[in-house]
C-alpha cells in the first residue's frame, strides 16, 4: 500500500513538472530581432521598456541571432510564429513580402571595415590589401549564410571586383582572416575583446566608441574602390493577433525612438530630420556608392556558390 | 517463473514507450531522405568536404587523446604520488561538464585575449582554428583514454613486466614491447570510442570552428535543418552519418568483446621500482594534466565575476551578471531535467530484463542532434504539443541509455536464488520487484537518476535545434551570451551550471 502512495505520489510530481512548464498565457507583444539589437550592449531593452511604461503593452523581445538566422526562423515557424513584429531584416537579403503586413525602413547605414588605430597602424584600404600577408589573423569576416552584413559583404565584393574574382577575394581572405563568424555581434564582440584589429562593420561604429566611451581610437576605412548602403525594416506579420500594438511599436521606432535607436543601434536613423549627436553625424558617408539594384541574381544560388567556392 | 503479469506489463509499456519516443521521430525524419539529396551529399564537394573532415578532425582527437592519455594511465598504475585520489577525482571532471562549458572554459582562458594569453603577456592565437577544435576535444577525452586504458592495465598481470626486469630490460623497453601489445584492444576500442565521440561532436565545432570549412555533420544538419529549413538534406545527412557511426560501433563492439583480458589478476602486488626521474615526469605530467583540465573551469567562475561598462569599456568586479540571471531559465532547465531523468530511468527499469539487446542502444548510434531533428520533423505533425514536452522527450531518449548501463550492472549481479525463494514463497511479481528488486537496485537508480538530470541539464544539441522562443534553458543563454560576447552572462550561468553538475554528481557518488 505504502509502495503504491510512493508511486501515486511521483505521478503527481510528473504531472506538476509538465504543467510548472506550460506557457504562459498572458498576451504580450512577441518582437523578433537581431542579436545585437536584442543583446546586453544592443538598444532593445531600454527602448521596450519606455514603450511598456508609455504603452502598457507587454512586450516579449527576442534575440535570434543573425538577421538571416532570424528570417529562417520565421519561414520555419511560418503561421506559428509567436511573433508579431519583426526588426532588423535587412534590403541585401531575398524576402518575402506577401507574409507582412508592412515593411518599412527604420534605419540605414554603410557597410565598411574598421580598424582599431591603437592596434594597427599600417591599414588596407582596398579588398586587395586585405590579402595580403600582413594581415593575417588581423581581420575577422562575416558568414554571408547567418548574418545580414555577411551577405552585405558578399554582395560588395560581387558589386566591386565581379562575381568571378570576388569568390577567389573570399577564398584568399577567409584564410588569411582570424575567423569567420556567424553574426555580426560576434565578430564586433570578438573586435572589442582585442581578438584582431580590424572587422566588417558599418561606417557609423566608430560613433559608438565616442559616445559611450569617449574612445576616438576605432575608424572607419573609406575604399576608393565604392560601398553598398544597406537599409533595416521592420515588419508586422500578417498572422500577428496583436495587429494594433504591433503599430503602436512600429511608430514608437519610427517616431519617438528614431535618435534613440539611432545612437544605441549606431546606425543612421530612417527619418531624416530626426535630431542626432554630433559623432554620429561625423561619420563617414561614402562618397563613391555602387548601386546594389546592379545584382540581379538570387541570393540562394551567389550563397552556394559561394560555400561551393570556400571548401574547392 | 514467479506467478503474475507485472513483469510482462511493465516491459511492454517501457518498450512501446521506447518506440514511442524515439523509433518514431527517426523513423518519421529518416522517411525524408532521399535519393536525389544522397547523391548529392556523396557527389558535391562541400558535403564530401564536411564528411571528411568530421573524419579527419575525430581520428586526430583520438590520436591526440591517446597520445596524451596513454601515459596518464601508465602513471596511474605504477607511480605512487600524494594527493592520487583528488587527480583521479579531477580526472572525472569532463565525464560531467557539458560541452558548452568547455567551449566557454576554452575561450575565457585560451582565447587571444584570455586568462593565458594576459598571464604570459603574449596573444596566443589558439583559438577559432582547427587547433582549438582538437585541443578541446583532447580536453574532454583524454580522461576516458586514461579510464579504459587504465583500468585494462591495472588487470595485467604484472610478473610478465616483472621477470622482464630481472633479465635487465628497461622500463621503455618493457612499455613497448611487453605491456602495450597487451593493451592493443583496449587501446583499440578507447580510440573508437574517442572518435565516436568527436565524429558527432556538435557545441565544440560549431563556436570554436567557424565558415564553412570547419564544419562537422552535426553542424550541417543543423544548419540545414534550422537556417536552410532543407529536412530531406538534413535527413539523408543524417542517414549517412548513422551509417558511419553504426560501422564504427560494430567494429568496436567486436573489440571489446574480444578485448576481455584472461589473465589471471595477480594478487601478487609488490611495486615496481621506478628510476627517479621516470617518476618526476610522471609527477610533471600529473601537474600540467590537473592544470589543463582545472584552469579552464576555475576562469569561467572567476570571469563570472568580471563585469565592464560597455563594449569596450573599463573592468571591474561586480555581482551584476548573477543579479540579471532569469528565474525562468533556472525553472526550465529544472523541470526539464528532472521530467526527462525520470522518464529515462522508469523506461530503463522496464527494459532492463531484456536483456542488453542493440535495440536499446541504438540512441548512442543516432546521435542527438538527429534525435533534435526527429522531434523536429514530429513537432510539424502534433502542432499542439508544446515545444517544452518534446525536448523533454528528445532528452529522455538521449540519456535512457547510460541509465540502462547503469542499473543493469547491478541488475545482473542480483542472485538468481532470491527468485527462487520468492516462486516458492508463491510471491507474486509485482511484490518481488517492490520488495526485492527495487530495494537493491535503489543506489543505482538513484545515482543515474542523477546523471540523466545532469545530462539533460547540459544537453545543447537537441535543444537548440528544437528551441523557439518559449524554450530557454542554461546551455541555450550560454551559446546565446557566448556568440554575443557577453562573457560576464555566459560564464554566471556557467558558474550555475558547474555547481549544479557538481552537487549532483557529488550526491551520486554519495549514494553509491
Amino acid at each position: 500500500m505504502q509502495r503504491k502512495i510512493k508511486i501515486f505520489i511521483m505521478l503527481i510530481t510528473i504531472v506538476m513538472l509538465f504543467g510548472s512548464c506550460r506557457k504562459q498565457e498572458e498576451k504580450v507583444l512577441t518582437v523578433y530581432a537581431y542579436d545585437s539589437f536584442a543583446d546586453s550592449w544592443g538598444p532593445g531593452a531600454e527602448l521596450v521598456s519606455e514603450f511598456e511604461n508609455k504603452t502598457g503593452i507587454k512586450v516579449n523581445l527576442v534575440g535570434c541571432g543573425g538577421a538571416v538566422e532570424m528570417y529562417s526562423r520565421l519561414l520555419f515557424e511560418g503561421k506559428d510564429t509567436p511573433a508579431d513584429i519583426v526588426l532588423g531584416l535587412s534590403d541585401n537579403m531575398d524576402i518575402d513580402s506577401s507574409i507582412f503586413d508592412s515593411l518599412e525602413e527604420f534605419d540605414y547605414g554603410y557597410y565598411c571595415f574598421l580598424y582599431n588605430q591603437n592596434e594597427i597602424s599600417e591599414i588596407p584600404i582596398s579588398f586587395e590589401d586585405m590579402i595580403k600577408p600582413e594581415y593575417k589573423g588581423k581581420y575577422i569576416l562575416v558568414d554571408p549564410r547567418t548574418s545580414s552584413v555577411g551577405l552585405g559583404l558578399l554582395k560588395w565584393t560581387v558589386l566591386t571586383m565581379g562575381e568571378e574574382q570576388a569568390m577567389s577575394w573570399w577564398k584568399t581572405a577567409i584564410n588569411n582572416a582570424l575567423t569567420v563568424c556567424d553574426s555580426w555581434s560576434s565578430a564586433y564582440g570578438l573586435f572589442t575583446e582585442n581578438e584582431a584589429p580590424i572587422v566588417v562593420s558599418y561606417t557609423t561604429s566608430p560613433a559608438y566608441h565616442i559616445i559611450n566611451e569617449n574612445n576616438y581610437d576605432i575608424k572607419a576605412v573609406e575604399f576608393a574602390e565604392g560601398h553598398i548602403k544597406t537599409t533595416e525594416y521592420i515588419g508586422i506579420l500578417k498572422n500577428s493577433d496583436m495587429k494594433d500594438q504591433a503599430k503602436q511599436f512600429r511608430d514608437f521606432i519610427l517616431n519617438e525612438g528614431q535618435s534613440r535607436i539611432a545612437v544605441s543601434n549606431t546606425m543612421f536613423p530612417a527619418n531624416r530630420e530626426t535630431d542626432i549627436p554630433k559623432a554620429l553625424e561625423n561619420c563617414l558617408r561614402p562618397v563613391h556608392l555602387l548601386d546594389t539594384g546592379n545584382y540581379r541574381g538570387s541570393q540562394k544560388e551567389l550563397i552556394e556558390k559561394w560555400t561551393l567556392n570556400i571548401v574547392n | 517463473m514467479i506467478r503474475g503479469k507485472f513483469n510482462i506489463t511493465y516491459s511492454v509499456l517501457a518498450f512501446s514507450i521506447f518506440a514511442l519516443i524515439f523509433f518514431i521521430p527517426v523513423i518519421l525524419t529518416l522517411a525524408n531522405a532521399d535519393t536525389q539529396s544522397i547523391k548529392t551529399i556523396l557527389n558535391q564537394p562541400y558535403y564530401r568536404h564536411i564528411l571528411g573532415f568530421s573524419l579527419i578532425q575525430a581520428v586526430l582527437s583520438a590520436f591526440f587523446s591517446l597520445l596524451i592519455g596513454l601515459p596518464g594511465a601508465w602513471i596511474m598504475n605504477n607511480i605512487d604520488f600524494r594527493f592520487k585520489k583528488t587527480v583521479k577525482s579531477i580526472y572525472a571532471i569532463p565525464f560531467i561538464l557539458p560541452s558548452i562549458l568547455v567551449v566557454l572554459g576554452f575561450v575565457i582562458f585560451y582565447g587571444n585575449s584570455g586568462f593565458l594569453s594576459r598571464i604570459i603577456g603574449h596573444k596566443l592565437n589558439l583559438m577559432y582554428s582547427f587547433k582549438a577544435v582538437i585541443m578541446a576535444h583532447v580536453f574532454y577525452n583524454f580522461p576516458v583514454v586514461i579510464t579504459i586504458t587504465g583500468d585494462a592495465m591495472s588487470k595485467l598481470d604484472r610478473r610478465i613486466e616483472e621477470s622482464a626486469q630481472n633479465s635487465g630490460a628497461g622500463d621503455l623497453r618493457i612499455i613497448f614491447s611487453i605491456t602495450l601489445p597487451r593493451l592493443m584492444n583496449s587501446i583499440l576500442s578507447s580510440f573508437l570510442m574517442v572518435f565516436l565521440y568527436c565524429f558527432t561532436s556538435f557545441a565544440i565545432v560549431l563556436i570554436l570552428g567557424g565558415g564553412p570549412a570547419m564544419t562537422t555533420t552535426e553542424v550541417e544538419i543543423y544548419r540545414l535543418a534550422r537556417i536552410n529549413l532543407d529536412i530531406p538534406m538534413a535527413a539523408s545527412l543524417s542517414l549517412c552519418s548513422i551509417t558511419i557511426v553504426m560501422l564504427i560501433l560494430f567494429l568496436q563492439n567486436t573489440l571489446e568483446n574480444k578485448s576481455v583480458i584472461h589473465e589471471e589478476i595477480s594478487v601478487y602486488t609488490k611495486k615496481r621500482i621506478i628510476s627517479k626521474s621516470v617518476k618526476l615526469l610522471g609527477n610533471v605530467y600529473v601537474i600540467l594534466s590537473v592544470l589543463f583540465i582545472v584552469c579552464p573551469v576555475v576562469s569561467v567562475v572567476i570571469r563570472s565575476f568580471i563585469a565592464s561598462s560597455s563594449r569596450a569599456g573599463k573592468v571591474f568586479l561586480s555581482l551584476n551578471a548573477y543579479r540579471s540571471l532569469s528565474w525562468d531559465c533556472l525553472k526550465q532547465t529544472f523541470s526539464i531535467g528532472v521530467s526527462s531523468a525520470l522518464i529515462a530511468v522508469f523506461i530503463a527499469l522496464g527494459i532492463l530484463r531484456k536483456g542488453n539487446s542493440i535495440i536499446t542502444m541504438l540512441p548512442l548510434v543516432v546521435s542527438s542532434a538527429i534525435v533534435g531533428l526527429g522531434y523536429l520533423v514530429v513537432s510539424e505533425h502534433l502542432s499542439f504539443l508544446p515545444n517544452t514536452i518534446l525536448i523533454i522527450l528528445a532528452h529522455s531518449v538521449i540519456a535512457m541509455p547510460f541509465a540502462l548501463k547503469s542499473i543493469r550492472s547491478i541488475y545482473v549481479k542480483i542472485p538468481q536464488s532470491y527468485g527462487e525463494i520468492a516462486r516458492l514463497e508463491g510471491c507474486s511479481q509485482y511484490k518481488y520487484f517492490t520488495l526485492v528488486e527495487l530495494p537493491i537496485l535503489k543506489k543505482p537508480i538513484i545515482s543515474s537518476f542523477l546523471f540523466c538530470f545532469c545530462l539533460s541539464c547540459g544537453e545543447l544539441n537537441a535543444t537548440v535545434i528544437l528551441g523557439n522562443s518559449q524554450i530557454n534553458t542554461i546551455p541555450l543563454q550560454i551559446k546565446h551570451m557566448i556568440s554575443s560576447y557577453n562573457y560576464q552572462g555566459a560564464c554566471a550561468w556557467g558558474t550555475i551550471l558547474i555547481v549544479l553538475c557538481f552537487a549532483f554528481f557529488y550526491l551520486g557518488e554519495l549514494s553509491t
